[in-house]
């Protein structure tokens, strides 16, 4: 019986037997020259290779742009006249779990952003958002989000992880366990800048699945772009030796790797080790060209906002995820965050949030608009959210976290464009009509890609896991 | 699985014949406990509940929900399908319940059910749950005759043909059933091979030179045994075995998680478990001292038993949620870590599973774990379980008699308090000060600042003129003037029409006066509270005067520093920087200010020493423990007390008083007639040699779990284990002297035909270095390693926080052993080469081989700098030549001499390595490719 969810994968030592002749029996030189073929038809037994999921898929490759901290739904995608109205009055509805010190409870707090009606679908964005307004004939707005998780690390941990209490693998990892990379010389899961606070490395991690199926990080949340590109992937760049000494290092290598491995038959974890050398230096050569942007016109760039400098780190991020699905990276993450969170305004929410949003809004536009131009936005599912959203209630001049009801986007992916799903009562507090609770959300985003979600499992220490635990309902009404 | 598949095939048979019984069955009992009782608590009772009966409604009692709300009954018995309850719940009539949203269908389904079946509530009270005055579940044959809970059995090795081959008892069980099979065993080992993979084996590094020839040299018989027992006595034995108990026990410094906190001393238990390898403790004794050592008495003279008080870090050092806002699932939380982590380690049992039901596949009931969980409960795992702290904090344990920690801590509370005494004179008369002399000009400040920035006068003239103080005003300039920032409470000066100017800075001026008179009314009333504070309560607290709660007042008034975000405008203009605020004292108050400084100068000076301390547990009262029905601790089910699983430890068991049960526990697990604890450490040290168990799955040998490939060779070695009085090293010894050990790793043809899987030991597996192995060998071969044992790696690991001391393994050359771990910021080196994820108990590590696996060797500091290292130490050899240079590098690197032909080869490519025309070194250019080349080989990643 096969445990691991009835994937269509060989395995590497079937492989193995069946060709009789490793991957590293072959010479680099030819290997460099079929470099090309080699992307199409991805090298012998690599644990990323593609793989079919359990139906025909709507979308290949996720993009989830991660606003870190918990962006206020009421400010952004859902108003609220009622907070007009009644501002300043005390809540009227009994206060869940929070983190606001009883002396800091304020009244209900009306947005300060006004909220405009964009595209033929008319959906409100506030005017923190001009440049995605424009975007909304794309976007399906789920005003209806619903986590367990009040604190950051849990929701954080439960957005990408389904689980807030509990080590699990990544959304990403799930991802790339079930369909493997179409890019077999990249990492197929690449998380951008990603903060390590608040679950940290536990947000891309593999868990117990295999390692190969962990995000790979490129820089971290309080680098400059700058520096990131002197070295986006740890170890990518050879700064030691020329590239003629490293190819004649490797030959050596692999013909004494041979050499040994020629009396030990039946070993395929030498063949293995040997492939993944060569991997290493393809890696090594395509990485940095599909992470530079001197290839992209300036329009482009201006597309991205990379031309200020307020908008030039998210910018770069959305362009990478851009050049990255492009390439064949099945799930790539940017994240919004900085020396600190960029969304969680317990302070001063209306000047921070200001400012946040001026970071993102013409990057993500740009995003969408390229996506779209370049015939990407159809099989690519973006994804747009914190880790929860804010409360009605004022915390000092602030907003406190509310995991109970608030919004996320997706756009693009076999998604509905120009709608808005669910909604939350009438002080924006809980979601009430249609919750999409997160475990919904995972169980969707894998339907998209083409998989049951009860039936994506592997087996650890017994039992059979699942991205959604005993939970998911997969949400039909936004399927496009 | 099988008891669940009929529990629900009974369900539904009930269900579809008996539509409205009143009589509640057993089934429906639990149908009710599973299903109805958690909807109607989570989803109800926050309205319908104990605390407040809307409508006149309690759905959390028989009573109240067949006595029905104000609007009359919510279930008709005579038509149960047209119950009110049920239209609320569909959302078909006026009343749509709960408001927050519709039901699941699957829970609108189950209350349908329920009402279909005549709404039976279980008994009169409330307070039955799962288990509670049954015999419990009914477990299958299968499971009960589990192989894994059967009696050890005494076992006697086999009868063999070639007897001349089996050197060690275990060999006539592996070789009986190679004979059976018609399978040869692979030829002896060489003596290299042997040398290589015992030192790999038991000390995780590259045999030296010296041990080369020393092993070579000693040809007479039993030189193997006595290689075995030198490298058992050396420290770097423990090292190596001490971490493969830490992966068991999930070892780590900080709480891994949601905040990932920091933690200190967690190093001792690290430390500990080293040491207790190295001393070879009896098994059974460390088991106990790391469930219990705390209630074990101190040796001799001691105050307080330390090395047991660290042994229980074994509990301490798992995951914790710590900013759980619901503390007492944090609390449940943290005892389900523990009882999973003790039964997979000793047990190899995944209790975890029976937390929200019974187990699906072994015999172990709900009530089994929450009767494990009684114990648990008792541990003390938190400084405390207060629901007001955000962020909760761990306990740690003195490591000396409570009286004297609680001297060192009154003295802490002396100096805070000092602090706090000061701080509230200060703070009083910095505002005072700011009201008296600064307020009374705050419009005119704004005016003029206006002048200047919109207007572009010259701040000097301005100033003059307007008899202001010129830096003060430039202050106000840069405060005021407008930016990309959005400042809503200053919109209304933006926004003021020019005439309206000075009118708008009179309001503002108002507000501020008015407000500072406000605070400074609270801090006067804090000065007062202070001063009549009796010095046994809680210390008054002072106000909040939150930045929030005023944002203009607090950024004119306050310095960068003291902003509650930081700065954002500078220094208010109004501001008195840190330096000036004792120059605005009045006498009186700058006298007292003295004096407390002084005291807290004599504080300090007179502070204690910063007793040891430990991350380990503690007891606590005992509480009265329920079954959580689902595992919602808000939905208590039956009373249960501290017991051991059934199936183990029958129905009878001895009663353990209230708040006790840890030491019990541990005692029973190392009792010799166990039918786990001996099995399944035989079998991780038989792992940790082989690479596989003789039970392939070391954490699980229940049902789910595989069986042993040889079950009389498992209880042979326990009991032989158990006699040996639980030494780990007669084990070794047991195993390393066998035949079966010291067999080759190449697999024949035969051989893989036969036994792809080695399942019947017919040779040895070849293994991949661990990343400890790989880091620690190739620091050792250049002579970096730095072998000091044990303490914290850097000093800020011993203390608490968010902010982890991060070291990189580049950073030091100690053994990999001692790198701290902090659980969600893993250094790459680590989850790079499947180092075992610290946040869960793991028996055995993944295998992959990756991509950046392969960039690590290419394009790694680390392994430049060691491949450096090595070829400058083999160029300063004096008195050899290049040939012997490639020999010595072999034989360090892979623990053999080269052939000739090698030699030549190697000769060659160092002569043609195209080497940079600008290279400062060309000569130790070309020898560091060579050595990068041997480290890099799967050879040397290989033990054979």
């Amino acid at each position: 019986m096969n445990s691991n969810g009835g994937l269509q994968s060989v395995s590497r030592r079937q492989l193995l037997r069946q060709t009789g002749l490793g991957f590293a029996a072959l010479g680099l030189d030819v290997l460099l020259a079929e470099q090309a073929e080699l992307r199409a038809a991805p090298a012998v037994g690599s644990p990323i290779a593609p793989k079919r999921p359990h139906f025909a898929p709507k979308a290949k490759n996720v993009i989830f742009l991660f606003m870190h901290g918990g962006p206020s739904h009421l400010d952004t995608f859902d108003p609220k006249p009622r907070l007009e109205a009644d501002a300043g009055k005390p809540m009227p509805i009994k206060k869940e779990v929070s983190f606001t010190p009883p002396d800091e409870v304020g009244g209900l707090m009306p947005s300060p952003f006004e909220f405009s009606r964009y595209g033929e679908c008319g959906t409100p964005v506030s005017s923190l958002f001009p440049s995605l307004g424009a975007c909304v004939d794309d976007l399906c707005v789920v005003r209806s989000m619903v986590g367990d998780a009040v604190d950051h690390g849990g929701a954080m941990l439960q957005l990408h992880t389904g689980a807030f209490n509990f080590t699990r693998p990544s959304l990403g990892s799930w991802v790339l366990y079930g369909l493997g990379s179409e890019n077999q010389n990249l990492p197929g899961f690449i998380t951008i800048k990603p903060t390590l606070w608040h679950g940290g490395g536990k947000n891309w991690s593999s868990a117990f699945l295999p390692s190969s199926y962990q995000g790979t990080p490129i820089g971290y949340a309080p680098m400059n772009v700058d520096d990131v590109r002197k070295e986006p992937i740890e170890h990518l760049v050879n700064k030691n030796v020329t590239s003629d000494q490293q190819r004649y290092e490797l030959d050596m290598l692999q013909k004494i790797n041979r050499r040994h491995a020629a009396d030990k038959a039946h070993d395929p974890e030498l063949e293995a080790r040997m492939q993944s050398l060569e991997l290493a230096f393809r890696m090594q050569m395509e990485a940095p060209e599909a992470l530079a942007t001197n290839d992209e016109s300036e329009a482009t760039k201006k597309l991205y906002g990379i031309d200020d400098s307020a908008t030039s780190d998210f910018g770069w991020q959305c362009l990478m995820a851009r050049r990255l699905v492009e390439r064949g990276v099945r799930f790539v993450q940017c994240t919004h965050s900085g020396h600190e969170e960029k969304w969680d305004h317990h302070r001063q929410v209306a000047r921070r949030h200001y400012a946040s949003a001026k970071e993102i809004d013409r990057p993500i536009a740009g995003l969408i608009q390229d996506l779209k131009a370049r015939g990407l936005l159809q099989d690519t599912l973006v994804m747009w959210g914190g880790e929860f959203g804010r409360t009605p209630y004022a915390e000092s001049d602030g907003r406190d976290h509310n995991p109970y009801g608030y919004t996320m986007w997706l756009s693009g992916g076999g998604v509905k464009g120009g709608m808005i799903h669910g909604a939350t009562d009438e002080f924006g507090y809980h979601a009430v009509e249609n919750r999409m609770h997160i475990h919904d959300l995972h169980a969707t985003i894998l339907h998209l890609l083409g998989f049951d979600h009860e039936r994506l499992t592997y087996r650890f220490d017994g039992r059979d896991f699942r991205l959604t635990d005993v939970h998911g309902t997969v949400v039909s009404d936004i399927l496009a | 699985m099988a008891t669940a598949q009929r529990f629900s095939l009974t369900l539904v048979a009930i269900l579809a014949v008996a539509p409205a019984i009143s009589a509640a069955t057993p089934e429906q009992d639990e149908f009710f406990e599973k299903q109805i009782r958690p909807i109607l608590v989570e989803k109800c009772s926050v309205c319908h509940g104990e605390q407040l009966q809307t409508a006149g409604l309690d759905l959390t009692t028989a009573e109240g929900f067949y006595k029905g709300g104000e609007s009359g009954p919510v279930f008709a018995k005579d038509a149960p399908y047209a119950s009110r309850l049920l239209e609320a719940v569909r959302y078909e009539g006026q009343v749509k319940m709960p408001p927050t949203g519709k039901l699941p269908d699957r829970e609108i389904e189950a209350l349908a059910s329920w009402i279909g079946q005549g709404a039976p509530w279980p008994g009169a009270e409330v307070e039955t749950g799962v288990g509670d005055g049954d015999a419990g579940p009914q477990w299958s044959a299968r499971q009960t005759s589990h192989w894994a809970f059967q009696p050890i059995r005494p076992e006697r090795p086999p009868r063999v043909q070639d007897e001349g081959w089996a050197q060690a008892p275990l060999d006539y069980f592996i070789l009986a059933k190679l004979e059976e099979q018609g399978v040869a065993p692979a030829p002896r080992a060489d003596r290299l091979t042997l040398l290589r993979r015992a030192k790999y084996d038991l000390h995780g590094l590259a045999p030296t030179e010296a041990e080369i020839q020393a092993f070579l040299a000693d040809q007479a018989p039993g030189a193997f045994r006595r290689l075995v027992d030198r490298l058992l006595e050396s420290p770097r034995y423990g090292e190596k075995w001490g971490r493969h108990w830490l992966d068991v026990a999930r070892y780590a410094d900080s709480t891994g998680l949601d905040d990932d906190i920091k933690v200190p001393y967690t190093w001792r238990y690290r430390d500990y478990v080293i040491d207790a390898f190295n001393r070879d403790t009896p098994f059974d004794q460390f088991i106990v001292e790391q469930l219990a050592g705390d209630l074990l008495p101190p040796e001799g003279a001691a105050k307080v038993n330390q090395k047991g008080v660290i042994a229980t870090g074994f509990l301490a050092v798992g995951t914790k949620p710590l900013v759980q806002q619901d503390k007492i699932k944090m609390k449940y939380d943290v005892i389900d870590e523990q009882i999973d982590t003790m039964a997979k380690a000793f047990m190899g049992l995944t209790m975890g599973c029976a937390r929200c039901h019974d187990h699906k596949f072994d015999p172990i009931s709900a009530k089994d774990y929450y009767s494990m969980a009684a114990i648990f409960a008792s541990v003390k795992n938190f400084a405390s379980l207060d629901p007001a702290m955000t962020v909760s904090k761990v306990h740690l344990e003195p490591l000396v008699p409570h009286d004297t920690y609680r001297r060192y801590k009154d003295h802490q509370d002396a100096v805070g308090h000092t602090k706090r005494r000061i701080e509230s004179i200060v703070d009083l008369e910095m505002y005072r000060h700011v009201m008296k002399l600064r307020s009374p000009d705050l419009a005119q400040y704004m005016v003029a600042a206006y002048e200047v920035y919109h207007g572009g006068a010259d701040v000097e003239a301005v100033a003059e003129r307007e008899r202001l103080d010129c830096e003060m005003l430039r202050l106000w300039v840069q405060y005021l003037e407008p930016g990309e920032d959005l400042r809503l409470y200053l919109r209304e000066w933006d926004e003021a029409a020019e005439t309206d100017r000075a009118a708008v800075a009179a309001q503002y001026q108002q507000r501020f006066r008015d407000r500072g008179l406000e605070w400074i009314e609270g801090l006067e009333k804090w000065r007062q509270e202070i001063e009549a504070w009796d010095g046994v309560g809680e210390f008054p607290e002072k106000p909040n005067l939150a930045p929030g709660s005023d944002r203009f007042f607090s950024e004119v008034t306050l310095t960068a520093s003291k902003m509650d975000e930081g700065a954002d405008s500078g220094d208010g203009p109004f501001s008195v920087p840190e330096r000036s605020l004792d120059s605005i004292l009045p006498s009186a108050s700058r006298g007292r200010v003295q004096e407390l400084r002084q005291e807290l100068e004599r504080l300090e000076e007179s502070e204690p020493a910063k007793p040891p301390m430990a991350y380990a547990v503690t007891e606590v009262d005992g509480v009265d423990q329920h079954v959580f029905v689902r595992g919602n601790h808000n939905n208590p089910g039956a009373a249960v007390r501290q017991a051991f699983p059934a199936i183990l430890a029958g129905d009878e068991q001895v009663a353990i008083a209230k708040g006790e049960g840890r030491l019990e526990l541990a005692r029973w697990l190392a009792a010799p007639n166990h039918p786990l604890t001996s099995r399944v450490i035989v079998n991780r040290i038989w792992q940790w040699h082989f690479g596989q168990g003789l039970v392939r799955t070391p954490n699980n040998f229940g049902v789910m779990g595989e069986r042993p490939t040889h079950p009389a060779l498992l209880d042979h070695l326990a009991r032989q284990f158990m006699k040996g009085g639980w030494s780990v090293k007669a084990m070794h010894r047991s195993i390393m002297l066998s035949s079966t050990y010291q067999m080759q790793s190449h697999i024949s043809d035969e051989a893989w035909t036969r036994d792809s899987g080695n399942r019947m030991w017919s040779r040895f597996n070849r293994r991949r270095l661990s990343v400890e192995e790989m880091r620690d060998s190739m620091l050792a071969i250049d002579g970096s390693l730095d072998l000091a044992m044990g303490g914290a790696l850097t000093e800020s690991l011993d203390s608490y926080g968010f902010e982890a001391a991060y070291v990189h393994p580049d950073d030091t050359r100690r053994r990999t052993v001692y790198l701290p771990i902090y659980r969600n910021k893993m250094p790459t080196l680590l989850t790079l080469f499947d180092f075992a994820d610290p946040s869960a108990s793991i028996a055995s590590r993944p295998k992959t081989s990756v991509a950046p696996q392969g960039l690590y060797f290419m394009n790694s500091d680390f392994v430049q700098e060691r491949a450096r290292a090595l070829a400058s130490r083999l160029l300063q050899l004096d008195g050899i030549d290049d040939s012997a240079r490639i020999e010595k590098a072999y034989r360090t690197t892979l623990t053999r001499t080269p052939e000739s032909r090698e030699v030549a080869e190697m000769l060659d490519y160092i002569a043609e390595y195209p080497v940079r025309e600008n290279a400062a070194d060309k000569r130790l250019e070309r020898w560091q490719s060579l050595c990068r080349l041997l480290l890099g080989s799967n050879e040397f990643n290989y033990v054979n």
